[in-house]
């Protein structure tokens, strides 16, 4: 058991230590799964659904949390969930999710220096992540246009 | 299977069930309470990680039950 903990611990902060990697879900370290492991970013690229805004219209808005929108807590959602967005590791994981088409989805580069934290949550959604940031910050790291999705992909 | 509580603007997962019948217990609270939600928040199955069906708000999955308990409310 120590062994195979000492393994998934390497490969974990393996990932942690990379430039871009993005952080593991808690039980790749041996956490109880409701923990949530928030690392400082590092340059990692991320994507966000955003409505069916288009890169000229992204408002601050589309990365504010849902405590922001003055959007009410959900019966089973941590407050520190409540407190930051929904982002996916890669645009395919974004696309798959979108709902409701057409829809936008807006790559952004999370450098470091400001303040942006980003945890693997929700292990059953997969390159599921929260994302904690000042909106307005966020949306000048936006890069390249946004992605249109029609279809279900 | 697994059930997410979603918003279907940006996908911004507000809880996961291991049940329908829990995910749909839950969705009811939440919108009986917050009722301007309703279109806005629904569930959306997965598996493997992946969606295996469409988002469906909680007017779809709740819409005469909804009716109901505004009229009672009411």
């Amino acid at each position: 058991v120590l062994r195979e903990r000492v393994r998934r611990f390497r490969l974990a902060t393996g990932a942690l230590i990379r430039p871009t990697a993005l952080p593991p879900l808690p039980k790749d370290l041996g956490l109880p799964s409701r923990y949530v492991l928030a690392a400082p970013t590092t340059g990692q690229i991320v994507y966000r659904i955003v409505g069916r805004s288009t890169l000229a219209n992204l408002e601050p808005l589309h990365f504010a949390s849902n405590l922001e929108r003055d959007r009410p807590r959900a019966p089973k959602q941590d407050y520190m969930d409540w407190l930051g967005i929904s982002v996916f590791g890669t645009l395919e994981a974004a696309l798959n999710n979108a709902a409701r088409y057409p829809k936008m989805v807006a790559p952004v580069r999370l450098v470091a220096g400001h303040g942006f934290m980003i945890a693997r949550t929700e292990a059953d959604i997969h390159h599921h992540y929260a994302l904690w940031g000042d909106p307005e910050d966020l949306l000048r790291h936006v890069m390249g246009d946004v992605v249109r999705v029609d279809e279900p992909s | 299977m697994i059930y997410a509580m979603l918003y279907a603007e940006n996908a911004d997962i507000i809880g996961t069930y291991e049940s329908e019948s829990e995910a749909l217990r839950d969705l009811a609270q939440f919108v009986g309470e917050h009722p301007d939600l309703q279109d806005e928040v629904g569930l959306r199955p997965y598996l493997d990680g992946r969606p295996v069906g469409d988002f469906k708000s909680a007017t779809d999955l709740l819409g005469s039950r909804l009716a109901q308990q505004q009229f009672v409310d009411a």
